[in-house]
């Protein structure tokens, strides 16, 4: 009984693996501590494989296509932050982080997911910063007051919407109210402009836990979309997509006025974060799909462009500002396509606002591809060119498009 | 006939005990004392364990019974203790007029109060307006200590709206919702004490 329970319950070891790891590698130190780190990162990617491709399932386990393809971003994204922070120690709270966020996209239940996700956010913030002035003490006091206020705020809403769904009862107000709570309360988590400001402040932790920032907010973003499905249809209900919308629309007007005041790099994450928040607003399985390449190629590319340096720095700077032949380019124009189709007075503010955005991140790519022969070596190099390969794949080979296509049906 | 007699008298403690921790929790949107804070979240929790009892009994949900134990020990007993060992450091807050935030609490707990009443009932509605009075407390309050006690405040509504949401895993839930006092805290402490020259 109880092996069977054991072997049934395997895909909670993506879970398992980096909690373990974190316990154990807690105190430990120097080249054996990332060593330990990265073999527990690696095998968290591995285990994420197997059960996405077996589809897997257990108690409390939910392995949709959304679910399975979050699990394997994430510990992608998890394993090149430790990799790439081979000097920035503290391997051990990454791993932590990535339990959490790896618990958010796995649970099937609303509120662990909310569990996860707290936790994580919650450690981001809690790493104690070894030589911090009191300007960063302030600021990262203030940004633990926010992300408290939005974690409150969305549990409140999850409360609301398990329970008019536990009730069985349409409860079109209360479901509303429920969605509006969560949306504002994930926002910032989701890293959408301009509630996002925590993220800064989380991102001065450990280079290896501040690569896991974009993960924590593709999986923010991730439980908003499941949850629009919970509210979207209930007659007298709010339109969920409008929220998406109008957020995602502010996220993509503070990236465009940081890359106009060349704020290159930062402007990234709030403007691929905002154009999937509008493409889940839009709604329909052609934007779902676009929404969810921009944030996948936000989630492993942005802690990359932030650490490394020359060739590899100027092409994820290249694909993250929406360029061709990268995926993010196709997904972009897709994206545009579904607004003109379906709400054409949003079209051009959106696609102003984005070009904007994408412009400064290319002139990023452009000082970055003058600066290459400074840059680091090919082998330091090797994650970037990795990652910009996939996003290369996915703009030229039909199937990987297809990808995200599946992974948007299976939300209908 | 006298089980329906104990479950109505459960039933309104839980609704008075509700009422009056949001009452608390507007009081400690005005105090200025380090003191007088710690006492108030000290009485809230009370109040919280109280209907954390109310709610096991009514419900057969017994670890609830056990996250009161829990709750009275941490938040009524070993966090006064901690807090009232940090008082010379955290200070009393700046002086500041009260009616700018007894209005804001009291609008805001009001429509809070309007909006989630209705479909979500009395005490859910009470629960949320003391997460919302508590969240303003944060937020507003420029203090450290005022702004933790203003989160120790939003997380006692958490845990009222957990054990009032009626859902399965509650306490558990319940708990996994102390981390975020615990992080509030533990940042109070690396904020605070270095600012008043401590090691």
């Amino acid at each position: 009984m109880t092996m069977a329970a054991l072997s049934g319950g395997w895909p909670w070891l993506v879970v398992a693996v980096p909690l373990a790891a974190a316990g154990g590698l807690a105190f430990a130190r120097g080249a054996a501590a990332w060593w330990g780190a990265v073999a527990a990162a690696g095998l968290t990617l591995m285990l994420g494989v197997a059960v996405a491709t077996t589809g897997s399932g257990a108690i409390g386990v939910r392995v949709d296509a959304l679910a399975a393809h979050l699990m394997v971003l994430v510990a992608a994204a998890g394993l090149l932050a430790i990799w790439g922070a081979r000097r920035g120690g503290r391997a051990a709270l990454a791993l932590g982080v990535l339990a959490g966020i790896e618990l958010a996209a796995l649970a099937e239940a609303p509120l662990v997911r909310w569990v996860g996700l707290a936790a994580a956010g919650l450690l981001l913030l809690s790493v104690p910063l070894p030589t911090a002035t009191d300007r960063q003490r302030a600021r990262r006091w203030q940004a633990l007051l926010a992300l408290v206020l939005g974690l409150a705020a969305a549990l409140c809403g999850l409360l609301l919407l398990e329970r008019a769904a536990s009730a069985g009862l349409a409860a079109p107000v209360m479901r509303s109210l429920g969605f509006v709570l969560l949306l504002g309360g994930l926002a910032g988590g989701a890293g959408l402009a301009p509630l996002h400001g925590w993220m800064r402040a989380a991102g001065a932790g450990t280079p290896a836990s501040a690569g896991l920032v974009p993960a924590f907010a593709a999986v923010a973003l991730a439980v908003l979309l499941r949850a629009r499905g919970d509210v979207a249809g209930q007659d007298g209900a709010l339109d969920p997509g409008l929220g998406l919308l109008a957020l995602g629309m502010a996220s993509l007007g503070w990236a465009a006025v940081a890359a106009w005041r060349g704020g290159g790099a930062g402007a990234a994450l709030p403007l691929h974060a905002g154009l999937a928040a509008v493409a889940f607003g839009l709604g329909g399985t052609v934007a779902d799909a676009a929404g969810l390449t921009l944030l996948s190629a936000a989630v492993l590319m942005v802690p990359l462009v932030r650490s490394g340096g020359g060739w590899g720095r100027a092409g994820l700077l290249a694909a993250l500002a929406l360029l061709p032949p990268f995926a993010t380019f196709g997904a972009a124009l897709a994206l545009l396509g579904e607004a003109v189709r379906t709400l054409p007075w949003l079209a051009v503010p959106s696609a102003a606002l984005a070009a904007v955005g994408a412009a400064g991140l290319a002139r990023a790519a452009m000082r970055a591809w003058e600066g290459r022969r400074q840059s680091r070596s090919l082998a330091a190099q090797v994650p970037a060119l990795l990652v910009l390969g996939v996003a290369l794949a996915a703009g030229l080979a039909p199937p990987a498009a297809r990808w995200f296509v599946m992974v948007a049906e299976g939300l209908r | 006939m006298s089980a329906a007699w104990i479950e109505a008298g459960l039933r309104g403690v839980v609704e008075w005990a509700a009422a009056a921790m949001l009452l608390l929790a507007l009081a400690a949107l005005l105090a200025r004392r380090a003191g007088l804070l710690v006492g108030l979240v000290a009485a809230q929790a009370v109040l919280l364990a109280l209907i954390l009892l109310a709610e096991a009994w009514l419900r057969a949900d017994w670890p609830l019974a056990a996250v009161a134990g829990l709750t009275v020990a941490a938040k009524a007993v070993a966090l006064p203790w901690g807090l009232r060992a940090l008082a010379p450091a955290l200070g009393d807050s700046p002086r500041r007029g009260p009616a700018v935030p007894a209005a804001g609490g009291v609008a805001l707990a009001g429509v809070v109060m309007v909006l989630a009443a209705p479909p979500a009932g009395l005490v859910m509605a009470l629960a949320l307006a003391v997460v919302a009075v508590g969240g303003l407390a944060a937020s507003w309050r420029r203090d450290p200590a005022g702004q933790a006690v203003g989160v120790l405040v939003l997380e006692n509504g958490l845990v009222l709206a957990i054990a009032t949401a009626a859902l399965p895993g509650a306490a558990a839930l319940a708990l996994a919702s102390g981390m975020v006092s615990a992080a509030v805290l533990l940042g109070l402490v690396r904020r605070v004490l270095p600012a008043a020259g401590a090691p």
